[in-house]
């Protein structure tokens, strides 16, 4: 059963004013309970606004989100249970950290769930676990923690609420190679550990490509491509035209093709695309 | 043998407040910058990268050793707006380094400063607006524009300034695919107009477009070399941690299958045209 499902869901910012525009129009798409998904799309393609959508953070113009099929913005309970539920870390969380310590500042969303002091701190120091912070890091002020560090506290304070799915815009912009696949990995384990449905808003269809299952591609406020990342992924040269970021071994067989070379630009990791390259040779061969 | 732009003999820097005072953020550095060429810096968070950044216009002055653009040593104070003249900076967050609130206003900043006439000053905005491909921008607010192009406003502020030499501080880290584009295109384009480009980056697909890079671990540089030397020299990425680009990944699986292929393969057109290449010789197309 779908965890999650939009059904025709329509965002209007500036609704009753000349510049009215549309962030996201008709969305409609189903997420299943423990799935991996990744949002795709560049910068003002609507994939920030459909998220905060999913926790009742903002509210259809029409349409309407279903958790467990329950329409959350049905009355106050419903809007206040999608909050516990459907975690959101935004962009550069890092910047909303306030706290005294580290673990005041993990301590927070649990605490606010109005949950026990034992249960508060078996989260934090199990959400603390799972970002790879140490006990002396949790003592600290959080602004004594480098920049990875702090990115990853901020993704524990989200943790801690254990939601049932953790939804991350944007969890790595800003980050060197190595802290990419730190918070990359860390949150592929979180998932298999807690069995949570996590939602990956990324540019980065690299890493959209390695860790999730599903993608879902917003260009101009729709959903133009839904489905396994292989589906989404044969769409390479569309995807291209679409300003987004086709991962370079995508782009290195487009142009190939273009080139009056007869391959497939549905590949879209190197093995697939060195596998692709030799059975093209070896078809020279016969 | 190039002329030098900046020169550092033996730089090494530590910050003040910090707890490690025998762990200098940037150790012993000799560098010449040579003029008309784009060097870029690649390094880990915590390199030492974004401090050597700001060792090179006097925005930080070095703890020992000493730092000449064109033969002014920026520990001189009272030349310190002769090294601002000729060395301008680009920083990471375009939101932090506009003052202004047309777009035009804010790239006559700093000519104002310089206390040019009204003429000239109208000049040099509209010919930097143009060089970025912003000046059907000028009369924009700053806070309307994507990223890319704030960064594009910044990088008009410096060149109104006329400098020889920008330094590009990580100034595509918290862009989209698209601003990242925009940003290396421009800088491209200033270096081959003879602006000495200084491009520090945790970008592979960046880095490889210079005609020099500069690896930075620990503080020190580890190795200073054509693209191509650096990315085939193992000790060198070993040691910083860094990764091949991704149409080099591509390159060298394919290679290890048996294939041969350049080792000078670092882009995706590269990458294409050495496979296009291989797929000729083995008879697969005419």
């Amino acid at each position: 059963m779908a965890v999650l499902e939009t059904v025709n869901l329509t965002h209007l910012f500036g609704e009753k004013t000349m510049n009215r525009v549309s962030a996201i129009s008709d969305v409609s798409v189903k997420i299943e309970s423990g799935e991996f998904l990744g949002i795709i799309g560049h910068t003002g393609s609507g994939k920030s606004t459909l998220i905060q959508h999913f926790n009742g953070l903002l509210k259809p113009t029409s349409g309407k989100v279903l958790l467990d099929g329950k329409d959350i913005n049905e009355s106050k309970q419903t809007a206040l249970s999608a909050r516990f539920k459907v975690g959101l870390c935004f962009q550069y969380p890092e910047y909303q950290l306030f706290e005294e310590t580290v673990y005041k500042d993990i301590a927070f969303g649990p605490t606010n769930m109005k949950l026990g002091k034992e249960e508060i701190d078996r989260r934090v120091r199990r959400a603390a676990e799972f970002v790879g912070l140490k006990k002396e890091h949790l003592e600290k002020s959080p602004f004594d923690l480098s920049g990875g560090e702090k990115r990853r506290a901020a993704i524990a304070g989200v943790m801690a609420m254990e939601p049932e799915i953790l939804v991350l815009d944007e969890p790595t912009a800003g980050l060197d190679p190595v802290g990419r696949e730190t918070v990359l990995n860390l949150i592929s384990d979180y998932r298999k550990e807690t069995g949570s449905t996590v939602i990956l808003v990324s540019h980065s269809m690299d890493d959209v490509a390695r860790f999730a299952k599903k993608a879902l591609v917003m260009n101009k406020s729709k959903a133009v491509l839904f489905g396994t990342v292989e589906e989404v992924f044969s769409h390479g040269e569309e995807l291209l035209s679409m300003g987004l970021d086709v991962p370079a071994v995508t782009r290195v067989f487009i142009q190939l093709k273009k080139m009056g070379v007869p391959v497939e630009t549905g590949v879209y990791t190197n093995e697939q695309g060195k596998d692709a390259f030799l059975q093209l040779l070896r078809k020279g061969d016969c | 043998m190039k002329e030098t732009i900046i020169h550092l003999e033996d730089v090494s820097y530590t910050y003040e407040n910090s707890e490690e005072k025998t762990h200098p953020a940037v150790h012993s550095v000799n560098l010449e910058v040579r003029k008309g060429e784009f060097l870029a810096v690649l390094g880990h968070n915590g390199s030492g990268k974004s401090t050597l950044a700001k060792l090179f216009n006097g925005i930080l002055v070095p703890t020992s050793g000493e730092v000449k653009v064109e033969g002014i040593p920026t520990s001189d104070e009272k030349r310190i707006q002769d090294i601002r003249k000729k060395v301008g900076m680009v920083f990471q967050n375009p939101d932090n380094q506009i003052v202004a609130t047309l777009v035009e206003d804010d790239v006559a900043f700093g000519p104002e400063n310089l206390g040019l006439a009204p003429e000239e000053i109208r000049k040099r905005v509209d010919d930097a607006l143009r060089t970025v491909g912003m000046y059907d921008f000028r009369l924009f607010e700053p806070h309307k524009l994507s990223g890319g192009q704030k960064q594009r406003v910044a990088i008009a502020g410096v060149i109104a300034m006329r400098t020889d030499c920008i330094i590009f501080d990580e100034s595509t880290a918290m862009l989209d695919p698209k601003g990242r584009a925009e940003v290396m295109e421009t800088a491209k384009k200033l270096n081959e107009e003879g602006i000495t480009i200084v491009f520090i980056t945790h970008f592979m697909e960046e880095a490889v477009q210079a005609d020099r890079i500069a690896v930075m671990s620990d503080g020190r540089i580890i190795g200073i070399d054509t693209p191509k030397n650096i990315f085939n020299n193992e000790t060198i990425l070993a040691k910083a941690g860094i990764e091949l680009p991704p149409a080099a990944k591509l390159a060298k699986k394919v290679r290890e299958s048996g294939i041969s292929i350049d080792n000078g393969v670092l882009t995706v057109e590269q990458c294409a045209k050495a496979l296009f290449e291989a797929a000729k010789s083995a008879g697969v197309i005419d």
